[in-house]
């Protein structure tokens, strides 16, 4: 049976998080605050962390901290009242994986809880690193380096330049580019599939000769592997 | 013009006054001295000059000329006239070159007394009135002092070089002087610079002198903690409320679940736990926008980076079809934007995401389809986001003020501050939003300076 850590100091929305759990078959244990939770953490072991952001005695971005430390893998959860402006992904820089906003819904945190355990159990699936002329991609950094300089991508970017990678030499249609790369009921116009080919081109073509990323008037763009 | 140069023009000025005294004095001393001294060589001369001519009967004129002439103290251009009782010149020591002079002059002298005076020419002149038994003569003797005008020249020349160098040398030492006197105060001065709202805890350097500019540093860094506390407070007071607030609807909406969820729940109720469970939201909901339009009137700095609007978008719309599925967006870049800088703008990731969330959120709501069209386009230095979807009538002016809520739209969630929030946020990053309605669509217009 998982067993999940939860810290939140408020007792009765500890008490409904743990019972919901409970019913979904997971063992839970409460901490109230955290310092308990770094001491619980260290004297047994846990499958997950479910953490409350405003705690008392050390706040929950310290215990995320603290538990990322002693554990890399662990996911973490956090509970947070008001998206911080102040502390721009506070979370994420200190190891959590995702985060609710009061109030959620039980049945949100229950999906959440069960996607990063299987997570967890699946021994991380290592995709391919991709190399063309120089271009080389680490889908598991996001990491993407052309003659080992580094080139910064946003995560659309990216998503793009992969999709062209993983069908290299083959044409794919502005159309098929907006089907793949955006949600089903999100549009895009042929427009913003140009700029983003555009970006891309300035950021992995630009300053190299060999251009990899080409255009098939009419049809769409294609990644090639051999040099034109 | 700064301190360090009116502390060395200050200096350079006081300096050339005490000199130009000093010298002056030196020098005016120097030359009344000579023309003292000169006269009296004059005088003297006139009266060797008179008393040959009145006690060697025999000498002749001739021969005190050349007498005159060779005498040892021989002056230049010396020019010697003597006058008898009646006025009449009985000697003169050249031919053609006289001295200038009238009768009443030689008069003044024998009757008042004698006179010492420079000529037309340039000459210094001694008029002398000579009286011994039955002579009674009055010499006017003149000559040129050359070596003594040309001691006082080289004096002058002395004086004017030493007050150039002396300016040049005090300019020069008083300019490094002041700079090392203001060198802790400069460094003092870059030290505040650096600090900005994002490192107040990073204090000015203080040197343990235990000199004023110390307890300058000492002071202000004092200043720098008291700011970082008010904001360390103000931000806190957020944090704190969202917590104390929302905490409470979490738990509410625990139990609305679990009672959802429960077997034995008539029909009937259920429809109220769940419309129970969206008032608890748009509790939440109006918690969030009262504390976020609290902490933009304040004047707390907010943490801004370089962010995309169209990746910002994208998580946004992600966000709100999580509430709303049916909500159709379609994105359009327009060819306008031909580099990424265009999409950047230097702001808080949170507030956008906000700001963006709301009229989405908004379209999501009124709209008369569940079409929603962005369109990103480059307008100059801004980039321009609109937002456009469908509408029965145009929207008044004051759908910006807070609290504003459409007449027909109460039967809606919503507190009436989406559209106040997003002009605050928009103008918190030097940003305009407006509004316009055109052939049946309503249309957002957020445009924003880009890097």
């Amino acid at each position: 049976m998982k067993r999940i850590l939860i810290v939140e100091d408020d007792d009765r929305l500890s008490g409904s998080i743990a019972e919901h759990l409970q019913k979904e078959g997971y063992r839970c244990e409460r901490a109230y605050d955290g310092q308990a939770a770094v001491k619980f953490f260290a004297n047994q072991s846990f499958d997950l962390v479910v953490l409350d952001i405003n705690l008392p005695r050390l706040n929950g971005l310290d215990v995320c901290g603290e538990i990322r430390g002693k554990n890399a893998r662990i996911p973490i959860l956090m509970i947070t009242a008001f998206g911080d402006i102040d502390s721009k992904m506070e979370a994420f820089d200190q190891g959590a994986d995702d985060y609710l906003v009061k109030p959620f819904h039980l049945k949100e945190l229950s999906a959440k809880v069960k996607i990063f355990l299987k997570r967890a159990e699946q021994a991380p699936l290592l995709p391919d690193v991709y190399d063309i002329a120089g271009l080389h991609i680490d889908p598991n950094k996001k990491l993407v380096t052309r003659e080992n300089r580094e080139i910064h991508l946003t995560p659309k970017e990216y998503s793009l330049l992969e999709y062209l990678v993983k069908n290299k030499n083959r044409v794919i249609s502005k159309d098929e580019l907006a089907r793949n790369l955006w949600d089903d009921d999100y549009g895009v116009t042929p427009n913003t599939i140009e700029v983003y080919i555009n970006f891309l081109r300035n950021k992995i073509d630009r300053d190299f000769s060999h251009k990899l990323l080409l255009t098939k008037p009419g049809f769409g763009y294609y990644i090639s592997t051999e040099k034109v | 013009m700064n301190y360090k140069l009116r502390l060395t023009l200050l200096f350079v000025g006081l300096f050339l006054l005490v000199l130009t005294s000093i010298l002056s004095f030196i020098y005016l001393s120097y030359s009344n001295f000579r023309r003292d001294e000169f006269f009296e060589r004059l005088r003297q001369k006139s009266f060797t000059t008179v008393r040959l001519l009145a006690y060697v009967k025999e000498i002749d004129n001739e021969v005190l000329k050349v007498i005159d002439r060779n005498t040892i103290n021989e002056m230049y251009d010396e020019k010697v006239l003597i006058f008898n009782e009646k006025n009449e010149l009985v000697y003169s020591s050249i031919d053609d070159e006289t001295i200038p002079y009238s009768t009443r002059l030689i008069e003044e002298i024998r009757t008042k007394q004698d006179r010492f005076y420079v000529d037309d020419d340039g000459d210094e002149v001694v008029g002398v009135h000579y009286r011994d038994g039955e002579h009674d003569y009055v010499v006017l003797a003149s000559a040129y002092d050359r070596y003594g005008i040309s001691k006082l020249q080289n004096l002058r020349n002395l004086v004017l070089g030493a007050l150039l160098a002396g300016t040049i040398l005090i300019a020069a030492s008083s300019y490094f002087y002041i700079r090392q006197v203001f060198k802790p105060i400069d460094q003092l001065n870059r030290s505040i610079q650096r600090i900005n709202e994002n490192n107040l805890r990073e204090f000015v350097k203080v040197d343990k002198n235990k000199d004023e500019l110390d307890e300058l540093a000492n002071n202000y860094n004092q200043m720098l903690a008291r700011l970082y506390k008010a904001f360390e407070l103000q931000r806190s007071f957020v944090r704190n409320a969202s917590h104390e607030l929302k905490t409470p609807l979490a738990v509410i909406q625990g139990k609305l679940e679990k009672l959802f969820s429960s077997d034995n729940v008539p029909s009937q109720h259920r429809a109220i736990v769940e419309s129970l469970i969206e008032d608890v939201q748009g509790q939440a909901a109006l918690v969030d926008s009262l504390l976020l339009l609290q902490r933009l009137q304040t004047e707390v700095p907010i943490n801004k980076t370089n962010l995309r609007v169209d990746e910002v978008l994208d998580i946004s719309v992600s966000e709100v079809k999580s509430t709303f599925p049916k909500l159709n967006v379609e994105m359009d870049l327009d060819s306008s934007i031909t580099s990424d800088k265009q999409l950047t703008v230097r702001a808080n990731v949170m507030l956008m995401k906000a700001c963006f969330k709301n009229l989405l959120t908004n379209a999501a709501l009124y709209s008369e389809s569940n079409d929603l069209r962005i369109k990103i386009l480059s307008a100059g230095p801004n980039v321009s986001i609109l937002f456009s979807n469908q509408g029965r009538e145009e929207l008044p002016n004051d759908i910006f003020e807070p609290f504003y809520r459409q007449p027909t739209s109460h039967e809606k969630p919503g507190s009436g501050l989406g559209l106040s929030i997003v002009s605050q946020i928009i103008a918190s990053v030097a940003g305009r939003v407006t509004y316009s309605y055109n052939d049946g669509y309503h249309t957002f217009e957020v445009s924003i300076p880009h890097l």
